[in-house]
């Protein structure tokens, strides 16, 4: 119990502590009113805090973010019709594509990368 | 008169003369000596007369020295002077329709958003379970109206036949009725439920940059009493207003489209410019004061203006470019004083004159005073050319003020 509550803290603070390598986390985008959880997808977050650099990719698809806004609360981040913000405490992350009428929103949750450990 | 024997007296063993004595003494000596020094004594006074009576014309008053200042040609701008605040031009208050709990934050301050980006998320758990709630009663309901439609189907059809009571069917078809109703207002929670689910959602309605967070993770919003600011988003920092407290003395002159200039604290040395985009009628009073909103636009595409800095602003009310002008000094001068004034005479209604300084001597030009801009007075009509000297002030004289400046000229 202890050792789960000690490992759940060393996870915590890869979001809230300022590291000055890149980070990597790997989220899973899992409810949309219209989904499945079967057609959940996972998409790789990687952010530089010093370099202010945040990047993103969703299957073949890559995502080099501009104004971006890392802090201690939240990282954010958009490009073309894409944005992307997370929550740093939590882990929580919303993923939104924006069309002409209408902007389809994912949410999901972040995990750091076994890479970073 | 004997003069022997009043004169000469013997004092201890020696003859002293007194005055009398000495004066008969040199009339002894002969009468032609005494009237050449009675001569000599009154030229003597004379010309010591006449040496005084010059210096006293010569030394005691010394001659006037002007102080002047040349007729210039150039620009003249009256301004109003106020100060305001830098401002977004729209700063969004994201509330919160929802109460529940913040379970997660995207957006901090200086997030750049754009429009249906959530920036927040109350825990949506208490609103699905009502929407499960209310879709589920909806189904149920459904499945109510749909079995006393066939029901409604079939009386009917007994009822054409008389095999039941007609009264059996009409009350079915009031039944049907009664669970039409109740579906439509099944679907109204189901849709308000959606809704309020929808609400869990704190999106921006803007394109913009956030300015404030108001919130924290695990805060508890209530809704219900007061609706809670969570976030402020300019709409764009790219432009910026200057709202000002304009003293209302200058608001006769003020109107939209004026051009300003301002400074803020930040950067000294650096002089924004804009353009008066609103004269907003309502007052402001504070302690008897009245000063009105005029509104600067501003450009700040470098993003150098901040939210909030304090401005000096210039309203500039009217201008002229290259126009004859005198310093204000000229107009104030008056020879010799204002006593002086009425000696000379006042000059005609609606216009002044200035003393110009020709041929060494001080000219009185009558003029008509155009723009002032406090320094300099346009010029518009009157005998002066650039390069004429006016006379701003003069010292020398008992009733002349010494000028500050450097004594030049004359």
């Amino acid at each position: 119990m202890t050792a789960a509550i000690m490992a759940a803290l060393l996870s915590g603070s890869a979001w809230t502590g300022a590291s000055a390598a890149p980070q990597q986390f790997d989220c899973v985008l899992t409810d949309t009113a219209e989904q499945l959880a079967s057609e959940n997808r996972a998409i790789v977050v990687v952010f530089d805090q010093s370099g202010k650099t945040l990047k993103a990719q969703d299957g073949s698809q890559s995502y080099s973010f501009k104004n971006v806004s890392i802090s201690n609360i939240a990282i954010s981040g958009d490009v073309d019709l894409v944005s992307i913000g997370i929550d740093r405490s939590s882990g929580g992350v919303v993923w939104q594509q924006y069309a002409a009428d209408k902007v389809v929103t994912e949410f999901g949750h972040c995990r750091q990368s076994e890479a970073n450990r | 008169m004997n003069l022997s024997s009043d004169t000469s007296q013997v004092e201890a063993g020696r003859t002293v003369l007194k005055f009398p004595a000495a004066l008969i003494a040199a009339r002894k000596m002969g009468s032609g000596s005494q009237k050449y020094w009675l001569a000599a004594a009154i030229g003597a006074l004379c010309v010591l007369a006449g040496v005084g009576a010059l210096w006293w014309s010569i030394g005691g008053k010394s001659p006037i020295q002007y102080v002047t200042a040349p007729v210039t040609r150039g620009a003249i701008s009256r301004t109003a002077t106020a100060t305001g605040t830098v401002n977004p031009v729209l700063t969004i208050i994201v509330g919160a329709y929802d109460s529940g709990v913040i379970r997660n934050i995207y957006c901090d301050y200086n997030t750049h958003v754009r429009a249906g980006q959530v920036c927040a998320k109350i825990d949506p758990r208490p609103y699905q379970a009502t929407l499960d709630q209310y879709s589920g009663r909806l189904l149920r309901d459904q499945a109510i109206l749909e079995k006393d439609r066939r029901d409604l189907a079939r009386y009917q059809q007994l009822a054409a036949q008389n095999s039941i009571a007609r009264q059996q069917a009409e009350d079915q078809a009031y039944l049907v009725n009664q669970d039409e109703g109740t579906v439509k207002l099944d679907q109204g929670y189901v849709e308000s439920a959606k809704i309020n689910l929808e609400y869990t959602n704190i999106v921006s309605p803007v394109d913009g940059t956030v300015v404030s967070r108001n919130i924290t993770g695990g805060q508890t919003i209530a809704s219900n009493f007061q609706t809670p600011t969570l976030f402020l988003i300019a709409t764009d920092l790219k432009q910026m207003e200057v709202d000002t407290n304009t003293s209302e003395g200058d608001m006769g002159g003020v109107k939209e489209g004026d051009r300003a200039t301002f400074t803020v604290d930040a950067f000294p040395k650096r002089t924004f410019q804009g353009i008066v985009t609103q004269v907003r009628q309502s007052p402001n009073t504070v302690q008897n004061v009245v000063t009105y909103d005029v509104v600067i636009g501003v450009d700040n595409s470098d993003l150098a203006l901040v939210p909030g800095m304090t401005a000096s602003v210039q309203i500039v009310i009217d201008a002229r470019t290259d126009v004859v002008r005198v310093p204000n000094q000229a107009l104030r001068y008056t020879p010799g004083g204002l006593s002086a004034v009425s000696a000379t005479g006042a000059p005609a209604s609606g216009t002044q004159r200035v003393w110009v300084l020709r041929d060494g001597a001080s000219v009185a030009v009558p003029i008509v005073p155009g723009l002032d801009d406090g320094n300099f007075t346009e010029i518009v009509q009157g005998d002066l050319h650039p390069g004429d000297q006016v006379i701003t002030a003069e010292s020398g004289t008992q009733g002349g003020s010494p000028s500050s400046s450097p004594p030049p000229r004359f």
